[in-house]
């Protein structure tokens, strides 16, 4: 058994959406590579016009751990469509209940330049949204390993300046901000949400399917 | 050293239809946004319509966009965009890119009225530039010349 779980909530709706959110379903496992394990397909009209998608799922420990960090390793591979993470407020709520205009979110990007000497990466868009002062970054390997995570400073468009950085070098590398979530004891769990933004004219992946990838990062107590 | 668990989570895109017919219909749907343009291309007298300009703003289920510019005669694309070589680099260099790369998404003749019970005809192309997602549509009524308004969803 895994040291943590990934659960759906209770209410989750291909065709109405509004509704989703609620408490763990622990009968509802997401495994890893299944389409539309946790995300429900995009329908049509909203692959055409555009929208947003609102899908909570829950992380449970098996055993007790520490310092868990969570994020987006690598963003959607689709190139019309951008997913967030936030936490839930409670693990009953429903998508009715989120403050969508003040939502803190955390995203991931590509970085297209580093300049160590001042401490600074560039983003390959405006991450103001989703990346603030005193945030943790995380930065992945090209197979989504964890390199390194560092302190944000400042934020302005899309440069980032750092507290520190180390000696590692993030140039190219995907990164995202970061969940921090103290502790999770044995059988404890916890609910986020993940914030799919849908372009107009968004159009299928088929081959590979159109995903992105969750890291957690985490201790043994 | 921390532990690492990745999630690699996948879903669908339902291809939407291009057909005329059902092209129709979304449009339609658009047409129901009270504050959409489109609702304004769905009436002739939008070229002669002084409340409707340039810099427009609007607000749509798309989000809030902007007119950018509202071509109103019937002349080469190109070349009334080459007007902004020198006023507007930016932007003649987002359009000529969108032109090298045109995706004709959707054109269907829609049997939609106005009073004056003219037919429209609607082309929509997209592109993307810089990580903006622009939209070109283009009326035409049959009788007055083309209208071709490009909508900068500055959302994105």
């Amino acid at each position: 058994m895994a040291d943590l779980e990934f659960y759906k909530s209770l209410k989750i709706d291909e065709f109405d959406p509004s509704n989703n959110g609620d408490d763990i379903d622990t009968n509802a496992l997401i495994e890893s590579g299944i389409l539309n394990n946790l995300l429900l397909p995009v329908r049509p009209y909203t692959a055409e016009v555009g929208g947003e998608r609102y899908f909570k799922f829950f992380i449970k420990a098996t055993v007790d751990v520490i310092t868990l960090g969570l994020d987006i390793a690598s963003f959607t591979t689709s190139p019309t469509e951008e997913v967030y993470l936030f936490e839930a407020g409670s693990n009953t709520e429903l998508e009715s209940d989120l403050d969508k205009n003040n939502l803190r979110v955390y995203g991931g990007f590509l970085v297209t330049n580093y300049d160590k000497d001042n401490k600074k990466v560039t983003a390959d868009r405006d991450i103001s949204g989703f990346v603030k002062a005193g945030d943790t970054v995380t930065f992945y390997n090209a197979d989504n390993t964890k390199l390194v995570s560092w302190t944000v400073d400042t934020v302005s468009g899309a440069d980032i300046t750092f507290t520190e950085v180390s000696s590692d070098d993030v140039s190219n590398l995907k990164a995202s901000s970061t969940i921090y979530i103290d502790a999770l004891n044995a059988n404890e769990y916890k609910g986020f949400w993940v914030k799919e933004v849908v372009s107009p004219f968004t159009e299928a992946m088929e081959d590979p399917a159109n995903e992105f990838v969750l890291n957690i990062w985490y201790d043994l107590k | 050293m921390s532990n690492n668990i990745s999630l690699s989570i996948q879903n669908e895109i339902k291809n939407y239809d291009n057909k005329p017919c059902c092209v129709k219909n979304k449009i339609r749907k658009e047409y129901n946004n009270i504050n959409s343009p489109i609702e304004y291309l769905n009436n002739s007298d939008f070229a002669l319509n002084s409340d409707i300009n340039d810099g427009f703003k609007y607000t749509t289920n798309e989000g809030n966009g902007e007119i950018v510019k509202i071509i109103k005669n019937n002349v080469s694309f190109m070349n009334e965009i080459l007007k902004y070589k020198n006023m507007n680099k930016n932007l003649y260099e987002e359009i000529k890119n969108f032109t090298k790369n045109i995706n004709l998404l959707s054109r269907g003749i829609i049997d939609v009225y106005n009073n004056k019970n003219t037919q429209f005809d609607f082309n929509i192309n997209k592109y993307k530039y810089n990580n903006i997602y622009y939209f070109e549509r283009i009326a035409y009524d049959l009788k007055t010349p083309p209208i071709r308004v490009i909508f900068k969803n500055f959302e994105d």
